[in-house]
């Protein structure tokens, strides 16, 4: 599955790019700067994705003691953590041209700070505990209690009179955006989802590996390598 | 198609190149980075598996010593009981 996902992902990727660089319009307000929207917005939207992903299965791995799904929390964070770094300094490189500041602290950009802070958190103490188990409970914890901050990013633009423009496309009315703009801007949410399908299906591979070896099927597989 | 104005990005080139630039970057690496891992936790297990090897190996050797010498003992053992006997 794999293999699947990675190259549909580059698929999607390469014609979104086509269709953001050289299709799309120049902006009528912005000219070309908008064109970081397409890397951009997906990247933040794959920030919080994945945090709810991480955080629903550290959920499962503690409820129902699923150890599959506390490696697929701690596979999750590395990729979650740079897509929302990707998120925040694309952001200010889009800020600086349009806001005249690279960095402001908007209830936008200090909720999305904050969830770089927990990605770090989570990460921090996965590799502080010495006992997986344990690592896996106090992170675990750390992810769901960071789960509030998933709405208040979301709905800030809404709550807060921010800098940061409202929401553009995940509204229940039609997308305030011309379809030339939006495909190209889908496109690669896509491409973004499916590298991120492909890169954590290899993490948690790679941390059942870990997790499990000093057991006897890692012994046997690796013996065959 | 104008390539000179494509890479200038209505003046905007700095920003917009930077922000794909490191899009690229990121995304590199996050492909990188976990086949590294992967290669690093199978050598690892390698690693053990080797050593294990050695120490089983190391135990039958000092086992099959340790048997020689309980023999020999019984053998010098045995003459001493010999001698014993008059």
């Amino acid at each position: 599955m794999i293999p699947w996902f990675a190259i549909s992902a580059a698929l999607f990727g390469v014609y979104g790019l086509y269709q953001g660089l050289f299709v799309a319009p120049t902006d009528y307000q912005q000219g070309e700067s908008y064109r970081i929207i397409f890397v951009h917005v997906p990247a933040a939207w794959m920030s919080l994705f994945i945090y709810v992903v991480m955080a629903v299965s550290a959920a499962i791995g503690m409820i129902w003691q699923i150890r599959l799904s506390d490696m697929v929390a701690s596979a999750s964070a590395p990729i979650g953590a740079s897509f929302t770094f990707l998120a925040l300094v694309t952001g200010s490189l889009w800020g600086k041209p349009m806001w005249g500041a690279y960095w402001v602290w908007d209830a936008r950009l200090t909720s999305e700070l904050i969830l770089l802070f927990l990605y770090f958190g989570y990460m921090a103490l996965q590799s502080a505990i010495e006992d997986q188990r344990t690592a896996d409970k106090a992170s675990g914890l750390l992810a769901i209690v960071g789960v509030v901050n998933i709405p208040i990013i979301h709905y800030s633009v809404v709550w807060w009179n921010t800098l940061h423009q409202g929401a553009t496309v995940t509204k229940f009315a039609k997308p305030s955006m011309d379809i030339s703009m939006l495909i190209p801007l889908l496109l690669m949410a896509i491409a973004f989802q499916l590298f991120y399908f492909a890169v954590v299906l290899v993490r948690t591979r790679n941390e059942a590996l870990f997790r499990d070896r000093n057991r006897r099927w890692v012994r046997e597989l690796v013996a065959k390598l | 198609m104008n390539w000179a104005k494509f890479f200038d990005m209505g003046g905007y080139a700095f920003f917009v190149w930077t922000s794909y630039g490191l899009t690229f970057v990121l995304l590199v690496a996050n492909v990188v980075s976990p086949i590294l891992q992967r290669k690093k936790v199978i050598a690892r297990v390698k690693r053990a598996i080797k050593r294990e090897a050695m120490v089983v190996e190391n135990q039958a050797v000092e086992n099959r010593a340790d048997k020689n010498r309980v023999t020999e003992n019984q053998d010098t053992g045995n003459r001493a009981a010999e001698n014993k006997t008059p």
